[in-house]
């Protein structure tokens, strides 16, 4: 049997952190990563780009070819972790072998949500979120002559990727929603409608306050299957994609006996309820900046970052990672759209929205007590990540705040005190800084 | 307990230091940028007539009394590296610059969403991002070298 000193499973971005943070503290010690999906890592939000044929399989790989023979990791991919062994410090995966660790890591994601709708296994329903989805909608519809018309369920970032790509394979979308605006839960509702303009103009039909009750056999048009509506519509379709969310894969770790609730539960030091049992990505459950609760915040700075944290702190380097935070960075149809933080005010009041818009662009920052919680901006985009650093440091903005609402803010729009903060890389709120 | 903060395995890392007070804001640093970048590497020839002006990693940003100049800290611990998905952006383990490969990156705007200092510029007419690379095969990178007051300076 082989055994090895770090053993993580999960070789999307969660993996390869913890990888880098290892080798970042310890160049020696042995690692091994065990990946359901077949070959090297490859850049997940990148599927769209799979799908849409932009991009080939090599062309969204996550790291290079010398990443894992540099690195010195054995990679096993293709085969699923089926069980861990605690006490004995074993991992049994579905090709039959038993691997030994002293560290072990799981980074295995999250599942996609697919509602009890009748008709939801039928062929021509797809979810996506893997390489593979993309590559078996790219073939699905090739067997359909490419296709027509597909309905997507969900107006969140999965979803309007993917509309992106159909509409560039020449098919017409129609996005169903059951909010009554799109990424409601990334964007202020002023800037889903900002978005939901840009999206009618490129041809997305947009239907709100709607869902998806059943797929039937299509009936019409020569369609495939019939997708119907809580209304009582029905749309012809070739094809459903359901992008309505993923959910934490932690039957593994709550069958090893690892506490999981909303995610795979984590310390700051991303260590689970058992010691030398780490987790991160979009299974773990992490600290919320503004909560302390634990829940998984499934964006992909968290999984890369917390997954470093995690690999230093297996290879005895003591970090803690408590930046919980959404954060997202889209650019649909050429428009550039980031947000982070608290996008939308809280019931209870207290917290006041700031809103600017220009010709092409707008920004919406949501303020309490003197202190940046989020912001949506949309179209110019410079400097985003600055205010992304002060909602970390939790520093009062008080007499530079009508200065965050300008599209040409800079760091010269902050005091010189906070500038030279920045430049030295404090902006952390528990760390000694005048920010905090 | 220390934060997520500096890494270990690297050598002397080379920075340049912003030094606000000797900035005069006559935006040279942005020229020498340009140009080093520009495939002529010539100032005059970059910015020839009748050519597509430039662009450099590094801006001057101004206001009454107060300039400087915006460029790349080259982190310790680079959250646009953290946040990159396509892996176009990488800290050079020996080296500790972290660097960018124009053609790996997808423009997803994550790093820019990252950079707590607003370095990271959006070249919306290739759909990449742009930074600065330290000048690779230069002693002293460009912006350093032409700066005529010493605002911009490297440190190891």
């Amino acid at each position: 049997m082989e055994a090895y000193r770090y053993l993580i499973i999960g070789n999307s971005t969660g993996g390869i952190g913890t990888v880098e943070g290892i080798r970042a503290v310890d160049p020696e010690g042995s690692i091994a990563v065990i990946g359901e999906e077949t070959g090297p890592a490859y850049a997940r939000p990148l599927i769209s780009e799979l799908l849409s044929g932009e991009k080939t399989q090599e062309e969204i790989f996550y790291r290079p070819s010398r990443f894992y023979p540099e690195n010195r990791v054995d990679l096993f991919a293709g085969t699923r972790a089926e069980e861990i062994d605690i006490s004995g410090r074993l991992v049994r995966t579905g090709d039959g072998k038993t691997r030994g660790w002293e560290k072990l890591l799981l980074a295995v994601g999250g599942a996609p949500i697919v509602p009890e709708f009748e008709g939801r296994e039928r062929p021509g329903v797809f979810t996506f979120t893997t390489r593979e989805d993309a590559l078996q909608i790219r073939e699905y519809l090739r067997k359909r002559g490419g296709g027509k018309r597909v309905v997507i369920l969900g107006g969140g970032l999965i979803g309007l990727k993917a509309a992106e790509a159909f509409r560039a394979r020449g098919l017409e979308v129609v996005m169903v929603e059951l909010q009554d605006r799109v990424l409601a839960p990334v964007l202020d509702p002023a800037s889903s409608r900002w978005l939901e303009n840009v999206l009618s103009r490129e041809g997305i039909s947009l239907r709100f306050q709607e869902t998806v009750t059943g797929v039937r056999p299509g009936r019409t048009g020569g369609f495939p299957l019939s997708v119907e509506l809580k209304s009582g519509d029905s749309l012809p379709a070739d094809l459903l994609l359901v992008a309505i969310g993923v959910r934490p894969r932690v039957e593994l770790a709550r069958a090893s006996g690892l506490q999981a609730d909303r995610g795979i539960m984590v310390n700051p030091r991303m260590e689970t309820s058992t010691a030398g049992i780490f987790s991160c990505g979009d299974a773990a459950g992490i600290g919320d900046f503004f909560t302390g609760g634990n829940r998984p915040i499934p964006v992909w700075i968290n999984a890369y970052w917390g997954g470093r944290v995690a690999g230093m702190n297996m290879a005895g380097e003591e970090r803690e990672y408590e930046m919980g935070m959404m954060m997202n960075a889209l650019r649909i149809f050429g428009k550039p759209v980031l947000s982070a933080g608290m996008v939308n005010p809280p019931a209870g009041g207290g917290v006041e929205v700031l809103q600017g818009e220009e010709k092409g662009s707008r920004r919406a920052l949501l303020v309490r007590d003197g202190r940046l919680l989020g912001f949506s901006i949309l179209g110019e985009i410079q400097s985003a990540g600055i205010l992304a650093a002060l909602i970390r440091s939790g520093a009062e903005i008080g007499e530079f705040r009508p200065r965050l609402l300008k599209p040409d803010f800079s760091l010269l729009d902050l005091p010189r005190g906070f500038r030279e903060e920045l430049r030295e890389g404090r902006w952390n709120r528990s760390e000694k800084s005048s920010l905090a | 307990m220390k934060k997520a903060g500096e890494m270990k395995r690297t050598g002397a890392v080379r920075k340049i230091q912003i030094r606000e007070e000797a900035c005069i804001g006559c935006h040279l640093c942005e020229f020498y940028c340009a140009a080093e970048h520009h495939p002529s590497k010539d100032l005059l020839k970059a910015f020839g007539p009748g050519r597509e002006r430039p662009r450099g990693r590094v801006r001057v940003v101004e206001e009454g009394p107060v300039s400087f100049a915006l460029v790349c800290r080259h982190c310790d611990e680079p959250l646009c590296v953290f946040a990159c998905v396509s892996g176009a952006m990488e800290r050079d383990l020996e080296t500790g610059k972290v660097i960018h490969d124009p053609e790996r990156c997808v423009g997803c705007l994550s790093c820019i969403l990252a950079c707590a200092n607003g370095t990271i510029l959006w070249d919306e007419k290739r759909g990449v991002v742009a930074k600065c690379d330290l000048c690779p095969g230069r002693e002293v990178p460009a912006c350093v070298a032409g700066c005529p007051n010493e605002a911009l300076i490297l440190t190891e």
